[in-house]
């Protein structure tokens, strides 16, 4: 092999080498011919004679050095570039379909590569897992207890480390006061994920072992560069974290913000022993073994694999069992990969989701190389004269196929190009409309990975779009071809089948994201058109952390006071009110709601809420009236319940009166003093809940909603600077129109949509590309006989039906199979539909028209050329 | 000349075995003596078609069983001298071996008959 490269490289010399040898060959046999008495000219002819052709035999020797092979290729391509600046137009189509899918497929991988399957930069061993609960028959993950976790990190001997985190806002001071997300973590922590610290140091195991004990903070980069100008004096100073002092003895390295970086990045870190100083509210919490609040980190020991620890915390699940609770026997536990930046919980409910939206990008690829197999089989079945000439002196057909290959070669690697150009705008509009979390975006780097996916994306795309038709095309008897015009001779079957069958598998695809894409659309618009129960429009929402700031139960009082009176003196605010959690924000509490006629309710959504909430929020008492301002102020047994809770709890009895409280039996029995509209709590697609207003002591406010007949932005804006001149050192934790907060309760399902939509028009873009060119190529196929049939007396309007027919029988085919398929595809995303069936005859049947039509209109086209050709002239055309 | 011309031509094939062989005789030969080489050693009754010595040379170098070398002759022109290479002798040794089987066995046939 490397001899033959030898050979290659020194050609020139090689050449002028044999041509020496071969010339001296000649003159030694010509003296020798003199010699034996001929004279000088004959003697020179016979040598000559005897000789052969040198040209001859120097291209035979050209062969044994293995040129011929290497120019072959170089002539192809040649050929091959040739033929593709030729026709423009052809190759145009070929390219822009293929980037397409191309494109797309690549955008989708680097998406997902992103979110589930690129292992954290700090984790490219992939050594480091979570271990997560599980509960139940469902196989979502969870949470552990702090109880928990210790006896994981005790026992697991496949791990080699066991760490916890969990996250909490902190109130912290420094230059400026705001509200992080800050990480309780074990001592052990940045151990177990073998990360050092970029200045200073991270905690030693031992430091999380005294309860509020370990007064130490570790920045993360981003907060020590916001809040300290990335000074490294910083280090060895004080920070208050919720009005305690902590000793900063550390930053993390540049990207580190957690283990779930992508879902809740986290600002600094503090000792598991600081608990207490984190969560005020939350006494005990460290003891509570009923309390899953932690993400468990472990790191396998060398040697473990991850199924032999996730089989080990299995084991370890069931020890931990108590037997008198029924409840615990169905715990159990899991190792999981720790992938992307997501928590446990998003790594698997995404997986699922994204899983099949990537089917899509997959789809549109392939009907994309459908559609550029299609249009190169066109385009080689017209050259098939051209090709029997060939085959007749001499080509081989595997010669045939590879020039071909090698065009679709050239085609493709523009299209790959093309492709990842594409899949860069594409990431960006998937981000855009998909509202991707800005960490998981950061990630989105169209690095080697995504390279490598394009490639291999568009090899296959070479494989099924280039070698099936060269394959087809070339295979036929050399003689018929030539004699006849190549065209409509039996031999052309296969061919046309192959085509006609990638139309079909086109249409069939397009229908199916046309469908399921409109299926999506109507479960979003529904759910957008979801009654929440109160007038969303002019509402503006603010909330602050008071008792993380550590303001006592009179400046809390004071502080509320001051703010209702400063918000409501804002233009065009009509009422304020308070509570402690509103609706629409993807968090509830949830309960048990007891009558004192034992009927009791579960899963009701429970609130506290100030008088004028009702009326501020636009939710309609229909019954009784709303909290008094007095009851507020002395916490009165008074309650409010909603429609669903009255009917569930006293079905067909006035519930005005009625006495209630919650499961739990510290609560005093409440009287309902009214019955307001069913609203929705968590998400706008739940089902009806109960829910249960009890009145909120002004000093335990936090969350407000403000009514505007203004734009609720604006009175947003003001309300931060009414906070700054009230407290100065008062983070706001969250500032946002009540409309933002619904559009963020659907924005899973809008990404989908938006991203089925895209990619849904895309391919319906293709099919009709698809069956134009399938029928245009047939009409000029069969010029001939259509100038026939219209000398023999067929009309104009027979041969429109006739052309205009077959295309039609075909997508209708092809719709047939399309509606199959659709039914299957959406039974699968049934889960994710809202207020639509996954057979929504009307959706079956709008996608079913719109293909009809679109292949109506794609073949009407070439089916005009062909009723208005001239008899005479498609005779006489060859 | 028409007489020459009655030669029997050379079996495919056996060409490389004759120049090999001829290269083993006498140590190294440019292109012309190895056809006048054969010619000589056969008695004229195998008759090297010329230019086709060429292409098999090229195709013996590439598969390394010769090696060739620029030299000058004794009337001082430029000429290419090959020789045998290891690799060369043992192909000779192998293809000897198989030829001598088959006309052994064919020989055999042929007393038979």
């Amino acid at each position: 092999m490397l001899r033959r490269f030898w050979f290659f490289v020194t050609r020139w010399r090689r050449m002028q080498d044999l041509d020496e040898e071969m010339r001296l060959h000649v003159e030694l046999r010509a003296a020798a011919n003199r010699r034996d008495g001929l004279h000088a000219e004959a003697a020179a002819r016979q040598a000559r004679l005897r000789f052969g052709n040198p040209l001859k035999l120097r291209e035979e020797a050209r062969d044994v050095w293995g040129f011929a092979e290497l120019e072959r290729i170089g002539g192809d391509l040649r050929h091959a570039v040739r033929r593709i600046v030729q026709h423009p137009a052809r190759t145009l189509v070929v390219v822009l379909t293929l980037a397409l899918g191309i494109g797309a497929t690549t955008a989708m991988f680097t998406l997902l590569d992103a979110m589930l399957l690129k292992p954290a930069p700090w984790n490219t061993s992939g050594r480091v897992v979570w271990i997560v609960g599980l509960w139940g028959r469902s196989a979502m993950p969870r949470n552990l207890s702090y109880p928990d976790y210790l006896v994981y990190r005790d026992r697991a001997a496949t791990l080699s480390g066991v760490a916890a985190e969990g996250g909490t806002p902190m109130a912290i001071g420094g230059p400026q006061p705001q509200r992080v997300l800050g990480g309780l973590v074990s001592g052990n922590y940045f151990d177990v994920l073998g990360l050092r610290a970029q200045i200073g140091r991270t905690f030693a195991p031992d430091e999380d072992t005294a309860p509020g004990g370990h007064s130490l903070v570790v920045l993360s980069d981003a907060l020590w560069t916001g809040q300290f100008g990335a000074d490294p004096g910083v280090i060895g100073t004080s920070l208050a974290i919720n009005g305690q002092p902590f000793t900063i003895i550390g930053v993390a390295p540049r990207d580190f913000t957690g283990a779930a970086f992508a879902a809740d990045p986290y600002q600094l870190w503090i000792p598991m022993a600081m608990q207490g100083a984190a969560m005020p509210k939350r006494p005990g919490l460290l003891s509570d073994a009923n309390q899953a609040w932690l993400r468990v980190i472990g790191r396998l020991r060398d040697g473990v694999t991850a199924p032999e620890a996730d089989a080990e915390a299995r084991v370890i699940a069931r020890q931990i069992r108590s037997p008198q609770t029924p409840a615990d026997q169905e715990k159990s536990a899991r190792v999981l990969p720790m992938r992307g930046g997501l928590t446990p919980w998003e790594q698997e409910s995404l997986a699922s989701v994204f899983g099949l939206v990537s089917i899509v990008p997959a789809l549109v690829l392939l009907v994309a190389c459908a559609n550029a197999a299609n249009v190169l089989m066109a385009h080689h079945m017209g050259r098939r004269r051209e090709f029997a000439m060939r085959r007749a002196i001499g080509a081989s057909r595997g010669r045939l196929v590879r020039q071909l290959v090698t065009e679709s070669l050239v085609v493709a690697l523009l299209a790959g190009l093309a492709g990842f150009g594409a899949s860069f705008v594409l990431s960006a509009v998937i981000v855009r409309v998909g509202d991707v979390p800005s960490e998981v975006s950061a990630l989105l780097a169209l690095d080697g990975r995504a390279f490598l996916a394009a490639t291999v994306v568009g090899v296959a795309a070479v494989v099924l779009f280039g070698l099936a038709p060269a394959l087809t095309t070339t295979r036929f008897d050399v003689l018929p071809v030539l004699k006849d015009e190549g065209t409509t001779s039996t031999s052309s079957r296969g061919a046309g089948r192959l085509r006609r069958a990638l139309v079909v598998a086109q249409v069939a695809l397009s229908l199916t994201l046309l469908v399921t894409t409109g299926l999506f659309v109507q479960s979003l618009t529904r759910a957008m058109r979801v009654d929440p129960g109160f007038d969303p429009q002019g509402l503006a929402t603010v909330s602050f952390d008071l008792d993380l700031q550590g303001y006592t139960l009179d400046r809390r009082a004071a502080f509320v006071e001051r703010f209702v009176e400063r918000a409501s003196a804002l233009p065009g605010v009509t009422s304020v009110a308070a509570a402690d959690i509103l609706p629409l924000g993807g968090e509830m509490y949830g309960g048990t709601i007891v009558s004192h006629t034992g009927s009791s309710s579960s899963k009701a959504s429970l609130a506290r809420v100030s008088p004028k909430y009702f009326e501020a929020l636009g939710l309609a008492i229909l019954r009784g009236r709303a909290f008094s301002p007095a009851e507020v102020a002395a916490d009165a047994p008074v309650a409010i319940v909603n429609e669903t809770l009255a009917r569930r709890l006293w079905p067909g009895v006035d519930p005005l009166g009625q006495r209630v409280r919650t499961a739990d039996s510290k609560d005093p029995w409440r009287e309902v003093v009214g019955v307001a509209r069913d609203a929705k709590y968590l998400f706008l697609t739940e089902s009806p809940l109960g829910a249960y207003y009890m009145p909120l002591p002004p000093a335990a406010s936090g969350t407000f909603v403000i009514r505007t007949t203004s734009d609720p932005r604006a009175v947003l804006t003001s309300l931060t600077d009414s906070v700054r001149v009230l407290d100065p050192d008062l983070p706001i934790a969250r500032a946002q129109t009540m409309e933002e907060r619904i559009r963020r309760s659907v924005r899973l399902r809008r990404a989908v949509v938006s991203l089925l939509g895209v990619l849904g028009a895309l391919t319906l873009l293709l099919a009709s590309v698809g069956i134009y060119g399938v029928a245009s190529h047939s009409v000029s196929m069969r010029t001939r006989e259509l100038g026939i049939r219209m000398s023999l007396g067929a009309r104009a309007s027979d041969v429109l039906r006739m052309v205009v027919r077959e295309n039609l029988f075909l997508s209708l085919f092809g719709v047939a199979i399309g509606l199959g398929v659709s039914a299957a595809a959406a039974t699968m995303l049934a889960s994710y539909l809202f207020g639509v069936t996954a057979t929504d005859p009307a959706t079956f049947a709008g996608g079913a028209l719109a293909l009809c039509f679109v292949a109506l209109m794609a073949s009407y086209l070439p089916a005009r050329r062909a009723a208005r050709l001239d008899p005479l002239v498609a005779l006489r055309r060859e | 000349m028409v007489a020459r011309r009655s030669h029997d031509p050379i079996p495919p094939g056996t060409l490389e075995m004759l120049v090999l062989t001829a290269l083993a005789r006498r140590s190294t030969l440019h292109g012309f003596e190895i056809a006048e080489a054969i010619e000589r050693a056969s008695t004229d009754v195998l008759r090297v078609e010329e230019g086709s010595l060429y292409p098999a040379l090229q195709r013996m170098l590439v598969k390394g069983w010769i090696g060739g070398e620029w030299k000058r002759t004794d009337e001082n022109r430029r000429a290419r001298y090959y020789q045998l290479t290891a690799a060369g002798r043992r192909e000779l040794a192998r293809r000897v071996e198989s030829y001598q089987r088959v006309t052994g066995a064919i020989a055999r046939v042929l007393r038979m008959a």
